[in-house]
């Protein structure tokens, strides 16, 4: 008896490669080029429980869309390890977020979106064909409708390579039964933004060799843009301040909108002040991404730190309440 | 904002519900094993049965053979031989129609006078000739001479003779019992007189 035809028949791929919405796990892992994060989140409080980090050596992950990351899977498995030894609870399934270039994010633009979930992903993964360094069939799509009005509807989509989010999942596979959550890290930011503001936020989230600037208005995404740093030396700072310049640039060109708030948040913290001179470049003021205190309390004043320098996904993540 | 996305595949019902699955499966297994182990059981039971009736069945046999045996032994030994022998030659005999029983009779009894009768007749082979053995009872021995004398005149009897000389006189009647007498039947003289 052929069991794989039999299976397939039963199961469909498409079926089995469905992406699912939002939830929040106990334990989550934000994996960057530079370091391993993880904490323990307590649901129903809202809170961190513990948290931790981990240096990763250079090159030991390399984020990229198209070809694998782990280049040093061992390091990033003891890293992971060490990670889950001190938050606990690694067993069950964790939540993962990957690093900001290994995920392509685009805001599409539809006339009509079918209310068929299959046929609106078919259409969302063709239309991201186009941007999608690797053929639209490997890809494992999620999307979120920003806004429908009645002739255009506007979502926000996300597409990974399937083989990108399986080698993650291999090194997690001595600790979690599987990923119940996969984010580019800057999406965990984005509820750290304040909600029911009508005018237009900028969120830089530079981390480990890459910058992604998202712009919100109002309460829709308008624009996302992920650079890979050229730099990583002290010259990385005036590479930011220059992409943030562009990126102000065109928000004033094509979405016709004059940025007013700006949040910034720095993976590892940088020694200079980049807000600064962001703020000098704009004429606006720069504002560090922040969570709610309330996230915190448990936390030891070294884990607040922690949780601070590294770890603002974990707060934004508690905080996109369902 | 908030977030909806997520690029996880969510575990599938199969893998959601296994362990609330497993229940029903490990106890529908269970129950199918104990049924299985049952009529197994009862299987080996009724195998036992057939086979306890089958090695009864084996001994009788065996039993059977043994009495078998021991007959065809008992059919071997000498005498039983000669008898059988014997009773094959007269069977022969009769069977090639050189003697007859009734035909003895009739013989025999034509020559018996009113006065004398004939009380048992056995016979036996003696080589190729028959060897008669009967028992008579006369009213008195003139009588018994008449019979004997009639014997011997007659051509399919020869070698007559008394095998008990005294003659047994019955104390209340003058009447002679129980002379045992012997004589050769001529087998053949039958045929061959005409007759």
């Amino acid at each position: 008896m052929n069991w794989e035809l039999l299976k397939s028949r039963l199961w469909p791929a498409k079926r089995r490669e469905r992406t699912g919405s939002f939830l929040l796990p106990t334990v989550v892992l934000d994996m960057q080029p530079g370091f391993v994060a993880g904490a323990k989140l307590d649901r129903k409080s809202r809170q961190v429980r513990r948290v931790a980090v981990r240096q990763l050596e250079a090159g030991a992950l390399e984020p990229l869309a198209s070809r694998l990351n782990l280049a040093k899977q061992e390091v990033v498995r003891r890293a992971i390890r060490e990670v889950l030894e001190t938050v606990g609870d690694g067993s069950g399934r964790l939540g993962i977020l990957l690093p900001d270039p290994a995920v392509r994010v685009a805001i599409l633009r539809f006339e009509t979106l079918s209310s068929d979930r299959q046929e609106a992903e078919a259409l969302v993964r063709w239309k991201m064909g186009g941007l999608l360094p690797f053929p639209p069939e490997e890809a494992r799509v999620s999307y979120q409708v920003l806004s429908r009005g009645e002739q255009s509807v506007e979502l926000l989509a996300m597409a990974v390579r399937n083989s990108i989010v399986a080698e993650y999942e291999a090194a997690l596979e001595d600790v979690s039964a599987g990923p119940a959550l996969v984010l580019p890290a800057t999406a965990a930011l984005l509820p750290l933004l304040p909600s029911g503001y009508r005018g237009s936020q900028v969120l830089v989230h530079v981390c480990s060799g890459s910058v992604t600037t998202v712009v919100v208005v109002g309460d829709s995404i308008s624009f996302w843009r992920n650079r890979l740093l050229e730099r990583v030396t002290a010259a990385e700072d005036s590479e930011v301040v220059s992409e943030f310049a562009r990126v102000v640039a065109a928000c004033r060109d094509h979405l016709k909108s004059e940025i007013e708030d700006l949040y910034i948040y720095v993976r590892p913290p940088a020694s200079s002040s980049l807000d600064d001179e962001i703020g000098k470049v704009t004429g606006r003021r720069v504002q560090l991404l922040t969570g709610s205190a309330s996230h915190s309390e448990a936390l030891a004043p070294a884990e607040k730190k922690i949780l601070e320098s590294f770890g603002m996904t974990f707060a934004g993540l508690l905080e996109n309440r369902n | 904002m908030r977030v909806v996305l997520n690029l996880a595949i969510p575990p599938s019902a199969h893998e959601r519900y296994a362990l609330l699955w497993a229940i029903p499966a490990t106890l529908l297994g269970v129950t199918g094993l104990t049924l299985i182990l049952m009529f197994s059981l009862r299987s080996y039971r009724e195998y036992k049965v057939v086979q306890k009736s089958v090695d009864e069945l084996q001994q009788r046999d065996n039993a059977v053979r043994a009495q078998e045996m021991a007959l065809r032994r008992q059919l071997d030994a000498p005498e039983s031989r000669r008898l059988l022998d014997d009773v094959k030659f007269v069977n022969g005999l009769i069977e090639q129609k050189q003697v007859s029983l009734t035909g003895l009779a009739a013989d025999i009894t034509e020559l018996i006078p009113d006065d004398v009768r004939l009380r048992a007749l056995a016979m036996e082979p003696e080589g190729q000739q028959l060897a008669l053995r009967f028992v008579i009872t006369g009213k008195d021995a003139k009588a018994i001479e008449r019979f004997l004398s009639n014997l011997e005149d007659s051509p399919h009897f020869k070698d007559v003779a008394i095998i008990n000389e005294g003659f047994e006189e019955a104390s209340t009647t003058s009447e002679l019992e129980n002379i045992p007498c012997t004589a050769h039947y001529m087998v053949g003289e039958r045929e061959s007189s005409g007759e």
